[in-house]
Parts: structure tokens; sequence; C-alpha cells
């Protein structure tokens, strides 16, 4: 997706209402940008942790669903996905609100592990 | 993949025969009406006598009418299992105590794993009385049962009949919710109970028991890895009418993970091997309580 042209600042007109889509198209290039970094990151960790020898990383889409498709992902593959990407990221992934809606794809289980590093992080 | 079966007379209409009768008996008659039953049932049930005969021939060696009468000990501990869901169920903590023989420094190894804040992992077995086990578990707090729940009218029965607040069961069917259930659970640091004698996924490990290689599930050791609870080889055996003694074994610590995917599952084979190894122990004993009516070790097929 191509990310949005911002305007700098000064040009913008002062009211408070293009400063505010001025701040929102910031925040998003920047959630944009860390979270294709995480989605990164965590392809391999995905194909490792599951064993799966013939694909690459990049093989793998955004919206690839980790549970019933092509990754035929079990309760025990889980424990090894997890593993590893609690000790890459840092994070207690599996606590509090994380539930099945979070392995539905890689975009889903890349939205939780942002958001749990940020709340590592503050 | 399951590899058990029940037998037939696993129905409501059975329990109700003994949840009636045997509450309304005198407990010294209790004895012998399960020796009688015991014996009904042993020459009844001839497919799962002779898986039994296999299975304990392995643990005792043993021959002959030695062997038998091991076996019909066997259908006489179930018995006393069957029965105990008349008590236990509605007994308070104290009661539940009282049932108690020989009571030594297990609940010290209890409180010492939960201290650490990472739950426990409680790797039991179909020995003595798992769901008096469960009863006792649960004064340390809230326990989550992992187990296949059976949706059979027999099995929701027992299952209503067991339910507890601090008892929570767990059904391993639901695959990927169970799994993160369980794992949140530890990271509440609750209490997981598992029978580890019976394979409930694919994932397996080939461990030596009784000299022959037997597949046993990888499930609690890898939750164990990914949690930090330790593992924790516990049983409950029966000794006397309604008695049991609680045998518990060294925690296994929690696997570190470990780069190399080979290291790391030498780490969690030992650790299998560690529980595995106290049930051997407990079964050279106990192996007359040893409930699996089904051929625990694969037997080749007939031509």
């Amino acid at each position: 997706m191509r990310s949005p042209r911002i305007r700098p600042p000064d040009s913008l007109p002062g009211s408070s209402g293009a400063n505010f889509y001025y701040e929102l198209v910031v925040s998003y290039r920047f959630v944009n940008k860390h979270m294709a970094s995480v989605k990164e990151q965590l392809k391999p960790i995905i194909l490792n942790s599951l064993r799966i020898t013939d694909l690459a990383p990049e093989d793998l889409r955004d919206d690839q669903p980790l549970l019933g498709g092509e990754l035929e992902i079990d309760s025990i593959d889980i424990l090894q996905l997890v593993l590893e990407i609690e000790r890459h990221f840092g994070i207690k992934l599996v606590q509090g609100n994380f539930n099945q809606k979070h392995l539905q794809s890689v975009n889903a289980l890349a939205a939780i592990i942002e958001s749990k590093v940020a709340e590592a992080k503050s | 993949m399951t590899r058990w079966y029940e037998h037939r007379f696993h129905n409501p209409t059975a329990l109700r025969l003994i949840f009636v009768i045997m509450p309304r008996l005198p407990r010294f008659l209790h004895p012998p009406v399960a020796a009688l039953t015991a014996l009904i049932f042993f020459f009844i049930l001839k497919r799962e006598r002779r898986a039994v005969t296999g299975n304990l021939r392995q643990v005792s060696g043993k021959r002959g009418l030695a062997l038998q009468w091991k076996v019909y000990l066997v259908f006489y501990s179930f018995c006393d299992l069957m029965v105990s869901y008349c008590f236990v169920p509605q007994a308070t903590d104290s009661e539940l105590l009282g049932m108690l023989v020989d009571s030594d420094g297990s609940a010290a190894k209890i409180d010492q794993c939960l201290a650490a804040g990472n739950g426990l992992i409680v790797w039991t077995a179909h020995v003595g009385n798992w769901e008096f086990a469960s009863r006792l578990l649960a004064m340390y707090g809230r326990v989550n049962v992992a187990r296949v729940v059976e949706d059979n009218p027999a099995e929701i029965t027992l299952r209503n009949l067991m339910a507890h607040d601090r008892v929570k069961v767990v059904d391993l069917k639901q695959g990927i919710s169970a799994t993160i259930e369980l794992l949140q659970a530890l990271r509440r640091n609750e209490i997981v109970a598992i029978q580890g004698d019976r394979v409930y996924q694919r994932r397996t490990f080939d461990v030596p028991f009784f000299s022959r290689p037997a597949s046993f599930p990888l499930g609690p050791f890898l939750l164990s890895q990914v949690s930090g609870a330790s593992v924790l080889p516990a049983f409950v055996v029966r000794r006397g009418w309604l008695r049991y003694h609680a045998l518990i074994g060294d925690p296994i610590p929690a696997v570190p993970p470990s780069v190399t995917r080979g290291a790391n599952d030498a780490s969690l084979h030992e650790a299998m091997c560690q529980a595995v190894r106290f049930l051997e122990t407990t079964l050279t004993i106990y192996y007359d309580q040893w409930m699996n009516y089904f051929d625990f070790w694969p037997v080749a097929p007939r031509d």
C-alpha cells in the first residue's frame, strides 16, 4: 500500500481540524512502518517454529490465515510459536486479552505483538 | 488421537445403581460388595481383561494365577473409584483430608512450586483415584483439569457430579483455544492437571517404560517450557477402602528454551523421562491400580 504524502506543518492552515489530519497521517505512517518491521521479523519465526522448510518468509502473505489454512497449526505448534515469539520480542504474548482471534492471520498476530511490545515499553 | 475405549456398562443406569445403593449400605459392606462386583466384571469384560493382563504382564513380569489375581485387583480398584463418586464430590476439605493416610511433605512441594509464580503442571496418570487428587489440589487454588471431554451420558453425569467452583475442566478437543486457556491459567499462577499416560494429540516422544518404548504426550512439557511452570509428577493411590495416599515426585523444572532444536528436543525428552520414571516407580508397587483397559504398548497385528 502506498503511504499518503504528508504536507509540512507550516504549510497547513492553522485550523485544529488540519492539525488533527496531519497528526493522524504521521501516526499512520509510523505505525505502518513499525508494523511492517514486526511482520518481517514474525514471518521467519512462524516458519522456523512450525518447522516449515519449503517456504520462504516472503511466501507468507500478510493476510495468510494461521488457523485452518495451509499452515495447519495445531495445539502443540501454537506452543512452539508462542515460545519463539515471546523470546524474540521479549513479551508475554498469551496473557490478559489474548485469544484465538489474534491468530487468525499474520496481520492479526503482528498487531497484537505490536500492542504487547508497546505495553511492555510503557 | 485416542487409544482407549469404554465398556458397555459405562452408562447412566449403572451409575444410578451405584449412587443409590452404595451410600445406603453400611461402610463395612462396601468391600465385599465391591469384591463381588469386580469378580463379575472381571469375567464379563473379556477384552478389557485381556488388555489389562497384557499391560500388567509387562509391568510386573508375573504369569499365571498371580497375574490374574492382580488383574482382578485392577477391577476392584475401579469399584473403589466408582464408589468414591458417592462421597468425594460433596466432601469438605477436612473430610477429604480425613480420607488421606500417611500424609507427608507433599503440601510443601506444591507450595514451593506455586511460590515461583509461574503456575504448576501436575502430571498424573490413571492410577488410584485421580478425581480425589483433583479435589485435593483444589485446596491450593484453582485447578484446570486438561482432558478430552466425552459427551456420552455417563461422562456427563460424572462431570456434573464432580463440578466444583475451584475445578475447571478444559476440553483438549478444543485444540488451540484449550492450549491458550491452559497457558493463561498458568500465567495466573493456577494449577493445570494432566493425565500423562494417554495420548490426546499426535505429538509424542517414545520413552523406555518397563523395558519397552511407549508413547507419552509432549504437550505438558512444552506447556511447562513456555510458561516456566514446573512439572510435578503426582498420583493418589488407594491404601484401603476409600483411603488414599498422595505420592508426589520431585518437581521437574521447566526446560529452558534452547536455540538449537536438537538440544531443545533432547531436554524435553529428558524431562519426560523423569516423569515417566516416577510413574514406573509407582507402578512397580501399585500396578494393580493402573486403570488402562486398552493395550498400552502397541500389539503386533495378527496375520
